[in-house]
């Protein structure tokens, strides 16, 4: 005879299947932290302070990548539309130190293109945008932010030396050395804690025009009268060496073909063949000298300006 | 000095060249404007005289100097090229 289990025990049973079963597929940490559906945003004041001196210290350790993911989780989390602007302004001050200058570019939007931005907001982003495209080498793009960010900056503020002062360093970048130590000269006017950083700049936009030159055309003249001679004279041994071992070779072969037409009253075929060869490469020589010396001093000014814009991008 | 025809023969075994064998053999220009482009461009621009400019850029400019002389550039696909301002010396 068999009994039917009581509704107890029935009870008891399933609670126990539910129980075991719960266990057998209950997640671990790490899973339920994935799995599981997104958390209300922290929102507490007291959470919010601490998370703000956290990303702070953070920034002043230069772990900025730490710092830019606590903003962006502040970002996220804000209501307030001006507390986001605060934020986005932080996350490019923070690529612009760490020198991600393309990212940079793509925070400063945030704050450029918000109805809630303060101006003086307004003008520090221009101004990491613009000092982001020195650090990217395009300093007429630079140009554009850096006169915005002037504009929008107090007068005789510090942001507006900052602005003028890397103004400068792009027009010293575009080799208008006059301009730059203008702006340099009115950085070292300024009340600024920049004004020392001005004399130095203005100092050395006033010793730009000595820096090594080559002449063009003194370098052209030089191939001319002897292939290579111009590209020796800017420094560029090897390509010299090659331009005269091609000019010398075909020179020479013309000479042969020469000698075998002549001697055997043939008609100067090989000859004019070769010589016009040795013309093409005696060309392509001095054309190539004339190159390499403009080269040279776009690479010499490269070098001076580029002392200084590295120099500027290092100011905190 | 323009070539007339005789340019447009050029060009076309340029295009020849970056069609049917540049994209099928290995990379050897180590210049971040190739070789080829550069030819194009030196034709299109000065015709005949792009010729002793090409020469001079393949003949002598290309030497182990250049990894000296020039500033390096690591390309999108991880191949590092040289820049000799081939189009924007002032």
């Amino acid at each position: 005879m068999t009994t039917r289990p009581s509704t107890w025990t029935r009870i008891a049973a399933a609670a126990f299947v539910s129980a075991w079963a719960g266990v057998a597929t209950a997640e671990t940490p790490e899973t339920k932290a994935t799995d599981a559906p997104a958390a209300a945003p922290a929102t507490s004041p007291e959470r919010t302070t601490f998370l703000e001196g956290f990303a702070a210290s953070l920034a002043r350790e230069r772990d900025y990548y730490r710092a830019i993911s606590v903003w962006k989780e502040l970002r996220f989390g804000a209501p307030d539309p001006r507390d986001r602007v605060r934020y986005s302004l932080s996350i490019t001050h923070a690529y612009r130190a760490s020198q991600r200058y393309a990212s940079a570019l793509s925070a400063s939007p945030h704050v450029l293109q918000s109805e809630v931005a303060t101006p003086a907001q307004r003008a520090e982003a221009e101004l990491l945008s613009g000092e982001s495209y020195l650090g990217l080498k395009i300093p007429f793009q630079a140009e554009v932010h850096l006169a915005k960010g002037l504009e929008l900056s107090a007068p005789c503020s510090e942001l507006a030396a900052r602005a003028e002062l890397m103004l400068g360093v792009a027009r010293a970048e575009a080799g208008d050395w006059p301009r730059a130590r203008a702006y340099f000269l009115r950085v070292q006017n300024g009340k600024s804690s920049l004004a020392p950083v001005g004399t130095d700049f203005a100092a050395q936009a006033l010793k730009a025009p000595d820096m090594p030159q080559r002449s063009p055309l003194a370098a052209a003249v030089l191939s001319g009268l002897l292939p290579g001679a111009g590209q020796a004279y800017t420094g560029h041994w090897v390509d010299a060496a090659q331009a005269f071992f091609f000019v010398g070779a075909f020179a020479f072969a013309s000479f042969l073909a020469y000698s075998y037409e002549h001697e055997g009253g043939r008609p100067l075929v090989l000859t004019s063949i070769s010589l016009s060869l040795t013309g093409i490469f005696h060309i392509s020589n001095i054309i190539g000298a004339e190159r390499t010396a403009r080269y040279y001093n776009q690479h010499q000014r490269d070098i001076y300006a580029g002392g200084i814009r590295d120099r500027a991008l290092a100011l905190p | 000095m323009a070539l007339g025809p005789l340019n447009e023969l050029v060009l076309g075994g340029i295009r020849f060249y970056q069609v049917k064998i540049g994209t099928n053999s290995v990379s050897r220009c180590p210049y971040v404007v190739s070789c080829s482009a550069f030819a194009k461009q030196s034709f299109t621009e000065l015709g005949f005289f792009g010729l002793p400019a090409f020469l001079d850029r393949f003949f002598y400019r290309e030497n182990p100097d250049t990894f000296v002389k020039y500033p390096r550039y690591v390309m999108p696909d991880g191949v590092i090229r040289y820049d000799d301002a081939a189009f924007h010396l002032d």
